[in-house]
């Protein structure tokens, strides 16, 4: 059998088998072909990393919601270097979002 | 007078036995007129994966058309679903789609195949006929060539050397052919385990290392039992649809709509515990328990919205009460799953604390699908 293990780049224990490459969830099953490369794979000395934990669902989630929160302040404010030189106002759904997005950053 | 009578009726004999051959022959043709592809989607019909795909130097992947395999094997190539311009697939055999690849870095054993499932698909001393029609790079010697893989804990693949068989490409759609006989030995005494296959290549030869970029522009592809290659087998598009689908099941595939809408069977909050699990019923059982891929996080997450089309997000629903601006501790990022009958996703603490829904709607363009490819 051929077997392919350069397209995994992460591995993770989860319910049914692995988690690979954060979003692909492969199946503990000899006869599934990515099955085959993950247990080639660690044939080949990796090791899969644990299940995520509860704190670590929480805190790649607070991470992900930071750096979203962040990209939109950062795509927004020319709204507010434009009132600070110009004094055009920024629109109040920006602001209200703006506000939003500072509140969900921690 | 009497001996003159019987040469007389064993020479108008031996005519009516020429006969009934040509008629056995054509009775045997017609015969193999039906189910007698063992290529899916030879007419390049189905794209699940979407329609183009750019370089990449992948071995033994899966992009843009179903069951089509390439392997960059050191180059790097396009592969893409092409539609014939109205009014010229006759010059293709009446394919009206075809497949482009399209190499950037050539090199040798780089090409497009198909994996046909059970080694023992092809039997033992049997002839096939391979037949395709083709365009591309004026010049360019392309090769077909037929693998057998014995699958897990089988044993050693073979190569059958003397199914190579090459042809020049030319700027015009032309049909080739060429017929091998299996070797009578090739199944005697071999370990056959899951996952076992037969491969048809098409590939730089492997005699040729150039890294000269090249194109090929192929459909119509037939292999069968048989020693003359017949006209290319036309089959509806929901037939191999359904045979793509034992393979691999996009269900936000030619959807008719934006969104790929499902119910969600369990969702439970409280503070911080909360999950969701759905069932995704598959149109056809898939040929094993299969590899659950997406795109979603929680960055895609819609809020009070539908997903357009074309969108690579998703939002929740209530039913009757429009779209669930749902905000809350989990991600999503976390869905798993899998199947072979039917599909059943889920994560944990996907949901917020103290909230309900009774759908999700998943945008057209996200990445939610089921692969159990050979």
């Amino acid at each position: 059998m051929e077997n392919n293990t350069a397209w995994i780049t992460s591995c993770k224990l989860n319910e049914s088998g692995w988690q690979v490459n954060g979003n692909m969830s492969v199946p503990n099953d000899p006869a599934n072909r990515d099955c085959q490369d993950v247990l080639a794979w660690i044939a080949e000395g990796n090791t899969p990393a644990p299940q995520y934990t509860d704190a670590e669902i929480a805190a790649n989630t607070q991470a992900e919601l930071n750096a979203t929160s962040q990209a939109y302040l950062d795509s927004t404010d020319w709204y507010i270097t434009r009132h600070a030189e110009t004094a055009v106002a920024v629109p109040a759904d920006v602001t209200t979002a703006r506000a939003a997005a500072r509140a969900a950053i921690v | 007078m009497t001996k003159a009578r019987e040469n007389s009726d064993y020479t108008g004999l031996q005519g009516d036995l020429a006969g009934l051959q040509t008629n056995i022959t054509a009775g045997d043709t017609a015969a193999r007129a039906g189910r007698k592809n063992l290529i899916i989607n030879g007419a390049m019909q189905v794209s699940q994966r979407g329609t183009t795909m750019s370089n990449s130097g992948a071995n033994s992947s899966y992009h843009t058309l179903d069951r089509w395999q390439t392997h960059g094997s050191g180059g790097t190539y396009n592969l893409s679903q092409q539609t014939m311009t109205a009014g010229t697939s006759n010059q293709a055999g009446g394919c009206s789609k075809f497949a482009r690849f399209s190499v950037i870095t050539g090199d040798n054993n780089l090409g497009l195949r198909q994996c046909i499932e059970d080694v023992e698909s092809i039997p033992a001393g049997y002839t096939v006929a391979v037949s395709f029609y083709a365009k591309g790079t004026a010049g360019k010697v392309i090769g077909t060539f037929i693998q057998s893989i014995f699958g897990t804990g089988g044993s050693t693949s073979m190569s059958h050397a003397g199914s190579i068989s090459e042809h020049t490409l030319t700027t015009s759609w032309t049909r080739y052919t060429s017929t091998f006989t299996m070797p009578s030995d090739y199944l005697t005494g071999k370990t056959i385990g899951a996952n076992s296959f037969n491969r048809l290549q098409f590939r730089q030869p492997e005699a040729d290392t150039s890294t000269t970029a090249w194109v090929l522009d192929v459909t119509g592809v037939q292999l069968e039992v048989g020693s003359v290659a017949t006209d290319f087998e036309h089959r509806s598009y929901g037939e191999i649809l359904a045979d793509c689908q034992r393979y691999f099941y996009n269900p936000l595939y030619n959807l008719g709509g934006s969104r790929g809408q499902f119910t969600l069977d369990y969702l439970v909050s409280s503070g911080n515990n909360g999950w969701i699990t759905w069932i995704v019923p598959f149109p056809v059982s898939m040929r094993a328990n299969s590899t659950f891929s997406h795109s979603l996080t929680p960055a895609k997450f819609l809020g009070s919205a539908a997903p357009a089309d074309g969108a690579d997000n998703f939002s929740f629903y209530i039913q009757n009460q429009g779209y669930a601006g749902l905000v809350g501790n989990g991600s999503i990022a976390n869905l798993g799953g899998g199947g072979q009958y039917h599909g059943i996703v889920g994560t944990y603490y996907c949901s917020p604390s103290s909230t309900s829904a009774s759908h999700i709607f998943i945008g057209n363009g996200c990445t939610f699908q089921f692969s159990a490819e050979l």
